[in-house]
Formats: structure tokens, sequence, C-alpha cells
């Protein structure tokens, strides 16, 4: 006689759900951004990306700590004697903390070019920009990845215990990474900047966007992959997957996730902004627009993973 | 080596529920959760939950037991990240609040479901085996108060204790998860 005992965990819920957003999107907006400082020698799109990445970190971790029930005893994940150096939790402890701190040298370089006197100081932080890039481009794509293995080797809950988490979280940090310059860079700068700019901005604008349709569409096969093993997978899988598909989260799934988180994006992007080889600001707008609705899904689509979770306490 | 379990007698448990009325008394009291019906929400230390087994009319209603394992290899000492959750040198899983920064990660990995969030303490909480009553030369609460003698706690490692002579008789609880729980039952007949 097999008894179980459903428990839908109830205590991991939006503050964590936007602390594993913001650290993906933080994540992945850095080695974006070197990639194109590298290629192009861009420097706007630089400061641009370790500005963000830096602010989103720290809003991340603000979360992260409003989430501690014992916040007093933070300074525990440094200084504690029997510290478990194999728990995701520590792993990603050190990985946050020093992609937080490179990020922001990594922008302070950048900064360092502005015309402001307190920026003009940190000149000898331009050399950096190298290393650091380098180093936080490691760390922020380890800090999407950890996001995942976190939830994976969470054993209780059998719905996050699945391989292609990871993956998952991956390749939403990065369709993240690459929409928030066009959901909060590109408005901000097509405000401020001359011709000059406007021409490199068609460009990146174009790659970014097309690399995002084709995240998109593997983050959509990824996800109903994982929906699909879990609903031939353990009770507990079969249940979780059906509260997102049939459940009181189907309306965040189907809606949030994947019609406005996936869906309408990608038909912007295909039926428009992607035909589109000059900037106007009305394509700024509408790029925009689609960028905020990915991010909008992809704190959707973490809240709605969580609050699947469903722990099988066997009684027997 | 003492290694300290329990043996649930489900063939003589009537679910009073006075294992877990002992159990808030003497450990939450703040949280009055005397729950002996499945239908009230759980969220103390250790529950019954009732399951009718069987088809009309031969129904059996059983009371099962919900509470803390105290794993050989439990997955909650794996994921806390300071060290926190411990096991004690007898087998007893216990949290050091001097270390827990209530991050509720062992939550979310105990299979069991064993722990839950404990709002005056802020973060997770437990059966600690009346570790208090134990070290005192006491006995835990829950078995204290059982009125039939279905809960039989005591040294896993004594050949002459009662609990390791029924434990040869009865099965791990959840044994299939392989992390050798120190709960064991002895199934309804």
């Amino acid at each position: 006689m097999e008894q179980m005992l459903m428990v839908r965990q109830e205590f991991w819920g939006w503050l964590i759900a936007g602390y594993l957003f913001l650290g993906g999107t933080a994540g992945l907006v850095v080695p974006i951004s070197y990639y194109y400082y590298r290629r192009d020698g861009n420097k706007v799109l630089g400061a641009a990306g370790g500005l963000l990445a830096f602010i989103a970190m720290v809003a991340g971790l603000a979360l992260l700590l409003l989430d501690l029930g014992r916040p007093q005893n933070v300074l525990a994940l440094f200084t504690s004697p029997r510290l478990n150096l194999t728990s995701w939790m520590t792993i990603g402890t050190y990985i946050i903390s020093a992609y937080t701190i490179v990020a922001g040298v990594y922008a302070a370089g950048f900064l360092s070019w502005l015309r402001i006197p307190v920026f003009r100081m940190m000149g000898f932080l331009r050399r950096l920009i190298g290393p650091t890039g380098i180093l936080a481009s490691v760390l922020g794509v380890s800090t999407a990845l950890y996001t995942g293995f976190l939830l994976a080797a969470a054993r209780g809950v059998e719905f996050w215990n699945q391989p292609l988490m990871p993956v998952l979280f991956l390749a939403s940090a990065l369709s993240c990474g690459l929409c928030a310059y066009c959901a909060i860079v590109a408005p901000i700068l097509f405000k401020v900047k001359s011709r000059e700019f406007l021409e490199a901005a068609v460009k990146i604008r174009l790659e970014l966007q097309r690399l995002d349709t084709y995240t998109l569409g593997f983050e959509l096969i990824l996800l109903f992959a994982m929906i699909d093993i879990a609903l031939g997978g353990t009770p507990a899988q079969r249940e979780s997957a059906s509260l997102l598909v049939a459940g009181d989260l189907a309306p965040i799934f189907w809606v949030g996730v994947i019609l406005v988180g996936i869906i309408i994006p990608m038909m912007i992007m295909f039926g428009y902004t992607l035909r589109r080889h000059e900037e106007s600001a009305k394509i700024v707008l509408v790029s925009a627009v689609a960028g905020w609705l990915v991010l909008i899904g992809s704190l959707l689509l973490r809240y709605a993973i969580l609050s699947a979770g469903i722990i099988p306490a066997p009684l027997l | 080596m003492v290694r300290y379990g329990f043996v649930i007698d489900l063939r003589s448990c009537i679910g009073c529920g006075a294992c877990v009325a002992a159990c808030s008394e003497e450990n939450t009291p703040q949280l009055k959760t005397i729950s002996p019906d499945a239908e009230v929400p759980l969220g103390g230390r250790r529950d019954i939950i009732i399951v009718e087994k069987g088809l009309f009319p031969a129904i059996a209603r059983i009371p099962l037991h919900h509470t803390c394992m105290h794993c050989e290899d439990a997955p909650c000492t794996h994921v806390c990240p300071t060290g926190a959750t411990f096991k004690t040198e007898d087998g007893i899983v216990l949290i050091d609040y001097a270390l827990c920064i209530g991050c509720k990660y062992c939550v979310e990995a105990c299979p069991y479901n064993a722990r839950y969030v404990n709002e005056a303490l802020g973060g997770p909480d437990k059966c600690t085996m009346c570790v208090h009553r134990v070290r005192k030369g006491l006995r835990p609460a829950c078995e204290t108060a059982c009125p039939t003698g279905s809960i039989i706690w005591g040294d896993l490692d004594d050949p002459n204790s009662e609990a390791s002579r029924k434990a040869a008789r009865a099965i791990p609880i959840g044994a299939q998860l392989g992390t050798k729980p120190k709960v064991f039952v002895i199934p309804p007949a």
C-alpha cells in the first residue's frame, strides 16, 4: 500500500521568482554588452550593460534578503564554521556576490568616459574593462545557470528535479538579456543620441531581435518538452504539470507565459520590427513593448514554476 | 553507537491525535495545530492524516503519521548553506538557529515535507525528537502521550531495545526515497 500526501510548496513565491528573474536577466546582459564592445568598440552598450546588470543584481539581492526569514544571520553564509560548500545556495551566494561586484567595476570603467568629474576620476578602471568583461561574462552565465540548478537540486519538489530546468532558465535568461536592450537601453539612447548612434542602433537591434526570436522558439520547445515529460512522470510531476496546463496556474501559464511572454513578442518581431531596417520613434517604441512583454512573461514563468511545486510526502 | 528512531505500530494506533497535541504542547504551544483530520491545514512538527482504505462497505480508516524521519542520509543537511541543519552523533537531525538564515531551501528539499516555516522563528522548524527531554533521560512527548503504546522510541542499534526489536519487523516510511529514514511502521493487518 502506497500512501502519499501531496503538499503544494508555498514558501518560495513572488520574491524568489523576482530574484530568479532579475538574476537571469542581469546574468546575460554583460556577456551581450561585452560582445558588442569587443566587436564594434561600442562603449555605449558596454556602459549600459554593466550598469543595468549591476542595478538588477542589487535589486535581486534585495529581494533575496527580504525573503530570508532570519536575515540577522545572513553573514553566516560567509562565516559559518560548518559552511556547506556543496549546497547550491552557498555556491550561488558566492557567484552572485562576485558577479555584482565585477559587473559594477566593469560598468565603472565605461562611465569614466563620461564628462562628469566623479566618473572621470575612475579612469584607471578603463584598463580593467577587458578582464572584468571576461570574468563578468563567465559569472553572469553562471548566475543564470545556477538559478536553474538551485531548483533542480531541491529534492522534495519532483517537478523541479528535471535536467532541463537549468537549460530552460539559461534560455529564458538569454531572451531576457537580449530584450533588456530594446526594452530599456534603446528608448533612453534614442532620446539622447545622435544620427551616428542610430545607424549602429539599427544593426544591433536587428541582430538582438533575430537571435531573440530563435531563443524564444527554443524556450517554447523546452517548456513543452518539460511539461510533456512531467505529464508522463511521477504522480507529483503529473500534478504539477496539470496545475500549469489546466489548474489554477493555467491563466498565468497560457496567457502570461506563452501568449504574452513568447507568442505575441515573436509575432511583433517577425511581423514588424525585424522588417524595419531603419530606426524611428515608432519602431523603438514597438520594440520596447515586445521587449517588456518578454520580460513580464519571464517573471511569470518563474513564478508559475515555483508555484506549481508539489512535495509528495510518503506516509507509509 | 546510539541511533535513535521511532517505530509506529499502526495495528494499535487509534488516530486520537494525543501525540500531536502532546508535541504541540511540549514544543510549539504558539502554533495550536492539533489536527487529527487531514482537512485541517498542516503546520506543525507532527500530524496524523487519516486515509480510507478499501471499498464500501469494507472500509478501514487508517491513521498515518507525518513527521521527520531523521534520515541518515538527510537531504535537508545536504542543501543547508550554512550547516545550520546538522545531525547529532546519535542520529537526531536538528537546526542550529544561530546559523540559520531562513532561506527555506531545506523545506523545499525534504521529500517527506517534514519541515514547515515557524513564523515565530522566521525559519524552518521540525521534529527534534524532543532532544531537550532525551538529554535529561526522558522520552519524547509523543511516545509518552500515546494511550495505546503505538509509538515506540528508542535506540535502533541496541538489540535489546523494544524499538529495535519492533523495527526488525517494520518497514521504513518511504524507503524507496533512499534517504535511510529512521521512522518505521508496522502496517495495519
